[in-house]
């Protein structure tokens, strides 16, 4: 046994030491990726942890302490309403993330499956890319703008309104993709033993659609956080009490040479958590596809 | 040309209709009847039963929207259910800002945005393109009502060059437009600089590994004329193909960013006609930008097909 532990140390510590050399590699050799992840995740934690971090309830009124200046007991301050800023913008953390997946769930799929359809079938095509042509001549907020109006303001149709804006974007990828490859030879051979339609679409094509899938999704999470802190900027986002970092703008806005830290701050986050899921979307960009380095569609 | 011409408005016959027909069909989305949604949560079924008579909504969905859309062509986008006035006043009063504000930021990205993508492009993989490359994302990361919002804060409230909100008509008075124009256009150019200067880059490294450059650089000319003479022009196409995506983009920011500094404009208009139900407001304004739009692709892919020939065919 101590000869077998003998034997496994320095092996094992060079397989550390591996591990470790390889990962440095990549932070030197793909920063983009790895500052994005890491802003990405730290986001990503101070949302799940929201409720058990925040000091305060992030509706809580508390009129007295209106428009404080950031200080011991309110780190971001108060807004108008004396609400406790640091609590709203950790909170708004959550919202903004939550839309931002939510939205990439609902586009990837749909466009993933519209994609392969107007990818493969000549007739579907026409009539799908020419009602992809229709949402994409709207000004993305515009749209979603006017989906809110009538739907209502809610977290629930603010995603629906800002996916039906975005699907257009992961549709045209996937199309495009389907398109190249259904000439590879593995489609026609798969297609010369005879695979049904579907087995071709979703077991041989569907995967290879993926990398420049994932690509535009990081991009994708990216403009559905921007979209919603403009919706409910200008009061046609999320309800006006619940704490999204469009909102807290929004509060601020009437306050700004009084208390510049309402808007100043959550700006900060949503820039930087923005900023974050553009350097992933680039930095995935330059792992999965070499050649496209520098390039944006 | 003219056939390609002919060809090419063809094609956007097509989407000129979805265009409509999405328009439309936003009063069908809401739950139930867009009555409901138009009088709010208050109104007795008297009122929804008016507004369903005023709107006509309870005829066919064609025939509904064959008088709407055979109204536009006529100018008649019905009336604001607000304030009373024709929808075609109202918006040709809050035009103004709205147009002269994108042109300018137009204006403003294409003059941040070449000159960054050339240099980046031209200095490759060196600290000045890892430089641009950075402020170019961080340009398309920061939402424009924000970054409004710190330049009144820097260039108004700080240095007082500028004045923090307001609106000067260009017919008016000339400097006073730039100066209550400049920060505004500023915010809304930034993402569209940032996206000119990436397409820029990328195409610029593409034409200077062409023949034609190293012939350029054998034959002894300026770095200055290699750059700005013969690459620039080819780089600068595949930047004029995307004016069209560059304007919806820009529009996103302007609707957002006319509130930040108070200009009377079409996405106040649009942003108040959401929070007072005002359905056919909102949809002209909605189908006007989305026309806009179509007419730029359009327009660029002519005048892309009229300066490279190749395209025609």
């Amino acid at each position: 046994m101590t000869i077998f532990a003998v034997r496994m140390r320095p092996s094992g510590g060079y397989a550390l030491k591996r591990r470790l050399r390889s990962s440095a590699r990549v932070v030197t050799y793909n920063p983009n990726l790895s500052i994005g992840l890491l802003i990405l995740g730290f986001a990503g934690v101070v949302a799940i942890l929201a409720p058990f971090i925040d000091r305060f309830d992030p509706l809580r009124l508390a009129v007295e302490q209106r428009l404080t200046a950031p200080g011991w007991e309110h780190w971001f301050g108060t807004d108008s309403f004396g609400r406790d800023l640091y609590s709203r913008t950790v909170h708004g953390a959550r919202l903004s993330l939550l839309i931002g997946a939510s939205v990439v769930a609902a586009v990837t799929i749909s466009g993933e499956l519209l994609g392969l359809i107007a990818g493969y079938d000549r007739r579907m095509d026409s009539v799908i890319m020419r009602i992809v042509d229709g949402v994409m001549a709207f000004p993305g907020l515009l749209l979603a703008l006017a989906l809110i109006a009538m739907l209502g303001s809610s977290v629930q149709n603010v995603i629906i309104a800002i996916s039906v804006s975005a699907a257009p974007s992961i549709t045209r990828v996937v199309r495009s993709t389907v398109l190249s490859l259904r000439e590879r030879p593995f489609v026609e051979s798969a297609r010369a033993i005879g695979a049904p339609t579907w087995r071709i679409l979703f077991v041989h094509i569907a995967p290879n659609t993926l990398g420049p899938v994932t690509i535009q999704a990081t991009f994708l999470f990216a403009v559905a956080m921007l979209t919603e802190a403009g919706l409910s900027f200008i009061g046609a986002g999320v309800p006006d009490y619940v704490p999204s970092w469009g909102n807290i703008i929004s509060v601020g806005r009437n306050h700004l040479y009084t208390a510049p830290w309402i808007v100043v701050i959550p700006g900060v986050f949503l820039t930087l958590t923005v900023l974050a899921a553009n350097l992933t979307g680039d930095g995935l960009r330059d792992m999965l596809d070499p050649r496209l380095r520098g390039t944006r569609s | 040309m003219i056939s390609y011409i002919f060809r090419r408005t063809l094609v956007s016959i097509p989407v000129v209709l979805v265009v409509a027909i999405l328009t439309f069909s936003i009063t069908y989305i809401a739950p139930g009847n867009a009555a409901f949604a138009i009088a709010g949560d208050e109104a007795t079924p008297e009122d929804i039963e008016q507004i369903t008579e005023e709107l006509g909504l309870n005829r066919p969905f064609l025939v509904q929207f064959g008088s709407w859309f055979g109204g536009i062509f006529r100018g008649d986008f019905g009336r604001s259910l607000f304030s009373g006035h024709t929808v075609t006043e109202l918006i040709s009063n809050r035009i103004e800002p709205t147009v002269t504000l994108t042109i300018l930021g137009l204006l403003l990205s294409l003059l941040i945005g070449l000159p960054m993508g050339v240099v980046a492009g031209w200095k490759a993989h060196s600290w000045l393109d890892r430089v641009i490359m950075f402020l170019s994302v961080l340009g398309f990361s920061v939402p424009a009502f924000w970054l409004g919002f710190m330049l009144i804060l820097m260039f108004a409230v700080g240095l007082r060059w500028f004045p923090a909100i307001g609106y000067v008509s260009v017919f008016d008075s000339i400097p006073l437009f730039f100066r209550s124009m400049t920060l505004p256009a500023l915010s809304v150019a930034v993402s569209g600089a940032a996206i000119i200067a990436r397409m820029t880059r990328s195409s610029m490294l593409e034409v200077l590994n062409e023949d034609y450059i190293r012939t350029a650089r054998a034959k002894g000319l300026l770095e200055k004329a290699i750059l700005f003479r013969h690459s620039l022009k080819a780089a600068a196409l595949p930047v004029a193909t995307i004016v069209g995506l560059l304007l919806a983009g820009l529009l996103t920011g302007v609707v957002v960013t006319e509130t930040v500094f108070t200009i009377p404009g079409l996405g106040r208009l649009a942003a108040d006609a959401v929070v007072r139900r005002d359905i056919p407001v909102l949809q002209a304004v909605v189908l006007v930008m989305g026309g806009v739009i179509v007419f730029t692709n359009l327009a660029t892919d002519v005048v892309y097909a009229w300066l490279d020939p190749r395209v025609r065919y």
